[in-house]
């Protein structure tokens, strides 16, 4: 219970941190945090099959992309449309090709699964780079004048305004981060961490394993779309390098991994360590992929579970430390 | 006579090699019955072919009268048949709880549901509570799966079969590994779970079949060699040849 008011004052402490962040931060930073907080949802929202269902997807851009290109083509054919019902029709479209997918995906697992996800993912790249009439090729979309999020006679608000983009993507990012939280403490979700961890048993126990793994895929995909909107509307230019390349399915990988496997917010606690890696590399030399790529081998060699188990690992030491300590007090005394 | 379980010639090989070779099969409503046999006799096939692991090459399964031959497992555990595994087959990372909560939440039917928290699915922990005192679990609620002793692990593997509230239960070597202590338990265990179900049994334990089992199917090279009670088994000079005398000159 007082872990749980802990939790909870943290929670509350963090979102007025969230709240008052534009009056102390520059326009780099306030975009900074914009940039992670998509990052963590993309990165949640793989999470979601990486940890919870034991699925590694490597071709998540794949959703990400599909969510950004849909809501840029329907902001730039249709013309006044808002961004809500953009953003809504860029996720669902996101949602729909999971759905598609789904069939073929939720019948293999392990290696079979990332190899196939990543085929689909490069497939809808080179899809994108030779459909020049629509989606501009490589070129790119590029959103000139971003439509109002409004409801017409309720609110307006103006993307464009780094302020008002910030507080609607923190908005948009901490409302999913939660539906998915959410999702994990029901039933289905119960049964998704049935499915990671023994899924015959799953099935021998009367559920639907391919049925689930659809439902949680789509998921998965809905939100990732999501993210991949935000980022659109962030950027204002959506490229198939920014948006559908393979090094787009990988950071939110290398997220998890680093901020810990299996916890509901490693991927959070990753995407912020490499924002930081980022920009520190980048002081010193050109070569970011290459420092990166060290950290990320260092994790999977000396900390399989990341910031988070190097930090449980830590506190169980400390246990032991004190315990001792204690001991030895004891035995003084007497 | 209704038979709960009929399987009608089945057949069935792996690349060529024959393993289960005509089998028919009866088990009555509520009978507890044993199938032994020695070493390669295709039990566990027999049981993977039951419970829908495989699809047999030839013959039919008729679950409560409706054949199930081609149904998928899930959809056969739905019409109420549970199996045990051999080989302890838990969720490693999750807790005795949440194990026979999601049987629970099976049995109840709750299974696409991700609007409503499982914490208030009506009556779900209680239900899960209540089945962890009948087994003596309690102790344990929250401790991962992965850390219990050999013993409770496989009591654990033989309760979330029964979560589901199956009709008929198979369970595959229940008591294999386990210390004669352990296995006293175990029968004990499965003595009260099973009551007033059908259960078919694999075991290699003659103790265990022989005080358990209502009746007894000797299989041999993938064929029925008898099926009687167990003391007509005993007595079976074909048995004696193939299987027990063997077994029952070492006691």
């Amino acid at each position: 219970m007082a872990g749980n008011i802990k939790k909870l004052v943290l929670g509350f402490i963090l979102l007025g941190a969230i709240g008052i962040a534009p009056r102390f931060l520059g326009i780099i930073s306030l975009n900074m945090a914009v940039e992670l907080a998509i990052g963590a949802l993309f990165a949640v929202s793989l999470n979601l099959l990486l940890s919870y269902t034991g699925l590694l997807s490597f071709g998540h851009a794949l959703f990400f992309g599909m969510g950004a290109y849909v809501m840029g083509i329907s902001i730039t054919y249709m013309d006044g449309i808002t961004l809500i019902p953009a953003i809504l029709m860029g996720s669902l479209a996101a949602g729909l090709t999971a759905l598609i997918f789904t069939p073929l995906l939720v019948r293999v697992t392990g290696t079979a699964f990332s190899m196939l996800t990543m085929a689909f993912g490069q497939l809808m790249y080179v899809l994108c780079i030779k459909m020049r009439g629509i989606t501009g090729g490589e070129d790119g979309l590029t959103l000139f004048d971003m439509p109002l999020l409004s409801v017409p006679g309720v609110f307006s608000l103006d993307m464009t305004d780094p302020a008002t983009l910030y507080y609607t993507v923190m908005g948009v990012v901490l409302i999913s981060i939660g539906c998915m939280w959410y999702f994990t403490k029901t039933p289905l979700g119960g049964v998704q961490a049935g499915i990671r961890d023994n899924a015959q048993r799953v099935e021998y126990l009367g559920f639907h394993v391919s049925a689930s793994k659809a439902v949680i895929f789509i998921i998965s995909g809905t939100f990732a779309g999501l993210a991949g909107c935000l980022a659109a509307i962030f950027q204002q230019v959506i490229s198939v390098d920014g948006f559908l390349r393979i090094n787009v399915s990988f950071m939110p990988i290398m997220a998890i991994m680093i901020g810990g496997l299996g916890h509901f917010l490693g991927p959070v606690i990753g995407t912020i360590f490499l924002m930081f890696l980022n920009q520190m590399a980048m002081r010193y030399t050109d070569k970011v992929e290459l420092v990166f790529g060290i950290v990320f081998i260092m994790v999977v060699m000396y900390a399989p579970y990341g910031i988070h188990g190097l930090w449980v690992k830590a506190r169980i030491y400390w246990g032991i430390f004190r315990h001792r300590k204690g001991a030895l007090g004891k035995e003084e005394r007497t | 006579m209704s038979f709960i379980l009929e399987t009608q010639d089945l057949r069935h090989d792996f690349k060529g090699m024959k393993v289960i070779r005509g089998v028919d099969l009866q088990i009555r409503q509520g009978e507890r019955h044993a199938i032994i046999g020695p070493n390669g006799a295709g039990k566990t096939t027999l049981f993977n072919l039951v419970t829908g692991m495989y699809r047999p090459r030839h013959g039919h399964i008729l679950f409560k009268g409706q054949d199930v031959t081609k149904l998928k497992p899930y959809k056969r555990n739905r019409l109420g048949m549970g199996r045990s595994f051999q080989i302890t087959s838990l969720f490693e990372h999750q807790t005795v709880f949440e194990h026979l909560r999601l049987g629970i939440l099976s049995r109840m039917g709750v299974r696409y549901n991700f609007f409503k928290p499982m914490t208030m699915v009506k009556g779900l922990t209680e239900e899960v509570d209540a089945m962890l005192a009948r087994v003596n679990l309690s102790e344990y609620r929250d401790q991962w799966a992965s850390l219990l002793s050999y013993g409770k692990s496989r009591a654990l593997e033989m309760t979330l079969t029964m979560a589901t509230n199956p009709d008929l239960v198979l369970l595959d070597e229940p008591c294999a590994g386990m210390s004669a202590e352990e296995t006293r338990n175990a029968v004990g265990l499965i003595r009260e779970l099973t009551t007033g179900k059908s259960m078919i049994i694999v075991e290699h334990d003659m103790d265990v079949v022989f005080s358990l089992a209502d009746r007894v199917t000797v299989l041999h090279y993938g064929k029925i060699l008898a099926c009687d009670t167990p003391s007509e088994i005993q007595k079976n000079k074909d048995v004696k040849d193939a299987y027990l005398g063997h077994g029952m000159k070492k006691q």
